[in-house]
């Protein structure tokens, strides 16, 4: 079994994938069909036709369409069938999960949009080529399911994978798990001024409308898309207040579901809080705004809002226009696009301004406006859409579908992500200051803590120099990083019981690495860490939001620029040396103190120094094969560090606290350490931990 | 009579002219969407005589132009907006709704 591509039995064939198809391989592939291992009906035969016995009316076969689930080594898929049952699409996908030690992650996403069906009377074969999210060696598929009558339990189907050249792949054989592809937890709170009944069903024949003429609630039309609805009962009245004078914004409405949606998380997961609420903003800026999907913060798409200020009452039209308000919400939610502006998707879709779909607007529908959209809408989301609901790959679908990767960088976006599942009985916290100047050296703690009341093994390393802590960076512009130390340590494995309630930590400087710089621009950047406990679990901390701010004054600036080199970062990464090859970097601090001794940030250049100095420096020199050794220059050290208490504002105190730990955790002179207090002031600092 | 005037999808910091018959009646500037859930840049009212004019909608910034027949007093909301690199107007015997 392979341990990287869940679509191989091992990893050999994984080389051809990365050949070029022409079109007649692709024609090939579509004639061609891994071995046959099934009957195929046989051709009626010439002789002559006896007289039929009589025979009682076969029973009824059972559909195959929906959801199965299959294991295989530390893979697991679920497997999505829609080849019968309600509006069929003619479609497989599936979303793999990677087990690693007691966690469940998220691993990618397949899906066969043309695939052959072959229908026997007693199997049904799906053969076809999938596109897939990761890069797999083994993309052509086949899915046998044995038809079985309804009497009798759903039967397994058989996932199997091949190599383009016909060679057998992974095997999976997957359990018949629901007939519904998706399934969706809502929970639906009403606002304590909305004096109207929150929505609850419809008869589609109270007004003109096409057949089939039927009843429907917002988890009934989900239902009819093929996605299950859970509905939560913890139902609330949120207090007006919350919304300060009355009317909601979209930054309240966010803050409201963080407060009262009962199943939120700051993870992607199939819930999403639906609020019945009054007013908007936007109502008086003259705007008929019925509803909003406004989580378009961090993990996006989890709240949507609707509003009865134009829809109250309880007519056929405002029933109906209820439904739609309360079912188009949530289909933003699923990430779908109004049927107009198809083409703002990424990548862009096919406008369709005459779709019959929840998610258009009946008076933008084209042709005929209003009434014609009315009088042929079938209560239904379009084809296309559909497809996404049921088969879309899973981050594009899901409510707060993996936000943290978008532009990522990272080779594997996924890694940071938090596990589906996670019974590691650990949590990992990442906390920084709120905020730095730019050309202040970041410094992170990190904190690993057992939340399992026995206690569990993990290896104490946290700092990144000793590659068990990955720290990802997202700068200003959304690009994603990991932060490479310049040194990695290897150390002898150890492992050591984590009693709950006695934390370990660690101070790590990550403002410089293999990658340069990391913090050389103003803004907002987000960082996020993953340790790798010993039985391999991810243990994934929460995100923090870290601000570099812009120079206000001149000294401000001239000072950033006199920190944010090359040479300078490796000083502050080293925390200072003789080397002549970082002559420049030091001069460039040397000039920090000359000119700007009085600054809050000349406290860095002082540290770096005092530090330096305060130990015994051994240096080779060349073509000598001599070592020299600068002893410590305790006095000079002494006089620079000194000054720091008095040069350091309160403002500061708390972060130059922070690095000046990282530095000690490099190993400087006990008597550096005791000369350098690290006074901790009340800044308030940014955490992010796992609960 | 009064005519509201919505500016919908499509417009990204560009100028807009409205004339009826020649007359201008709007002029909005740096004219943008603040989201594309909610499509809809700004609201006008303005008042309009004849019921029954020609409209002509012009788009500097994208050196688009184009002109409608309305009938005010059937169609008194009217969207205007951008799709692909041709002005739309959509008319409404009420106001326009945004989900």
């Amino acid at each position: 079994m392979s341990q990287h591509d869940p679509t191989l039995a091992d990893d050999a064939a994984s080389d051809i994938a990365n050949q070029e198809l022409s079109v007649e391989d692709v024609a090939r592939m579509q004639r061609d069909t891994p071995d046959a291992e099934d009957q195929q009906p046989k051709a009626p035969s010439d002789a002559p036709a006896p007289i039929p016995p009589i025979h009682p009316p076969p029973l009824l076969k059972r559909p195959v369409s929906g959801r199965y689930r299959g294991r295989l080594g530390g893979f697991e898929v679920e497997l999505r069938v829609d080849v019968d049952r309600l509006r069929p699409l003619k479609r497989v996908s599936g979303d793999f999960f990677l087990t690693a030690g007691a966690t469940k992650s998220y691993f990618g996403s397949f899906v066969v949009h043309a695939p052959t069906i072959t229908v026997a009377p007693d199997l049904v074969t799906i053969d076809g080529l999938g596109e897939y999210t990761y890069a797999t060696g083994a993309p052509k598929l086949r899915i046998t399911i044995p038809r079985v009558i309804v009497l009798n339990p759903p039967a397994d189907a058989t996932l199997r994978f091949f190599t383009l050249a016909h060679q057998p792949g992974a095997t999976y054989l997957c359990r018949f798990e629901s007939a519904f592809f998706r399934t969706l937890q809502i929970e639906t709170d009403r606002v304590s001024d909305v004096t109207s009944t929150v929505f609850a069903s419809y008869h589609t024949g109270s007004l003109p409308s096409p057949q089939p003429h039927r009843t429907i609630s917002v988890a009934g039309s989900l239902v009819e898309a093929g996605v299950e609805v859970q509905v939560s009962q913890a139902s609330n009245v949120i207090d007006i207040s919350g919304a300060g004078n009355g009317v909601w914004s979209n930054a309240e409405l966010h803050a409201s579901m963080a407060q009262h949606f009962s199943l939120f998380k700051d993870e992607p997961q199939f819930k999403v809080w639906e609020v019945v609420a009054q007013n908007h903003d936007l109502h008086f800026q003259g705007i008929g705004l019925l509803g909003i999907m406004f989580d378009q913060v961090g993990q996006q798409r989890q709240g949507c809002a609707v509003f009865h200020r134009l829809m109250a009452g309880s007519t056929p039209e405002v029933l109906r226009k209820q439904l739609y308000t309360y079912v188009h919400e949530l289909g933003h939610c699923f990430n779908l696009l109004h049927s107009w502006q198809k083409s703002l998707a990424q990548p862009p879709g096919v406008d369709r301004p005459g779709a019959l779909s929840w998610m258009n607007y009946p008076q933008f529908f084209t042709p005929g406006g209003e009434a014609a959209f009315w009088n042929a809408f079938p209560f239904q989301f379009d084809t296309e859409e559909l497809v996404h609901l049921r088969h879309a790959f899973r981050n594009h679908v899901i409510m707060g579908g993996s936000n943290f990767a978008v532009n990522s960088a990272l080779e594997d976006p996924e890694r940071f992500n938090r596990p589906i599942e996670d019974h590691s009985g650990l949590e990992l916290e990442i906390a920084a200051p709120r905020s730095f100047m730019l050309g202040e050296p970041v410094a992170v703690e990190l904190k690993l803590r057992a939340i399992d009341p026995r206690g569990r093994d993990v290896t104490p390393y946290l700092h990144p120099n000793l590659a068990l802590v990955d720290v990802a960076i997202q700068r200003p512009g959304g690009q994603i990083t990991v932060y490479r130390p310049m040194i990695e340590h290897c150390v002898e494995p150890k492992v050591v019981r984590l009693e709950a309630g006695s934390p370990i930590s660690e101070t790590a400087y990550i403002g410089y690495g293999k990658d340069g710089l990391y913090f050389d621009a103003p803004g907002l950047y987000k960082l996020r860490a993953s340790y790798t406990a010993p039985d391999g679990s991810p243990i994934v901390s929460d995100p923090i939001d870290l601000r570099v701010r812009s120079p206000i004054t001149a000294a401000d600036d001239e000072i950033a620029e006199l920190y944010l080199g090359e040479e300078q970062g490796m000083l502050f990464y080293l925390a200072g040396s003789d080397s002549p090859s970082l002559k420049h970097g030091n001069a460039a601090l040397d000039l920090v103190l000359d000119k700007h001794a009085d600054h809050p940030l000349a406290v860095y250049a002082r540290l770096q120094k005092g530090f330096n100095l305060g130990r015994e420096f051994k240096t080779i020199e060349p073509n000598r094969a001599k070592v020299s050794v600068r002893k410590p220059a305790t006095e000079e050290s002494q006089e620079l560090l000194a000054g720091i208490g008095g040069a350091r504002t309160e403002e500061i105190a708390a972060r130059t606290a922070v690095y000046e730990t990282a530095m000690a955790t490099l190993g400087t002179s006990s008597r550096t350490r005791e000369v350098a207090t690290a006074g901790a002031s009340g800044e308030r600092r940014s955490r992010g931990s796992r609960t | 009579m009064q005519v509201h005037v919505a500016f919908q999808d499509g417009f990204a910091n560009d100028e807009v002219v409205i004339r009826v018959n020649g007359r201008e009646v709007i002029r909005e500037t740096s004219l943008s969407g603040r989201d594309p859930l909610v499509p809809v840049a700004a609201v006008r009212q303005v008042e309009i005589e004849p019921a029954a004019a020609t409209m002509r909608v012009d788009v500097p910034t994208r050196g688009l132009s184009r002109s409608f027949d309305v009938n005010f007093r059937e169609s008194p909301y009217l969207g205007v907006a951008i799709v692909g690199d041709k002005i739309m107007l959509r008319r409404s015997s009420r106001p326009f709704e945004y989900a």
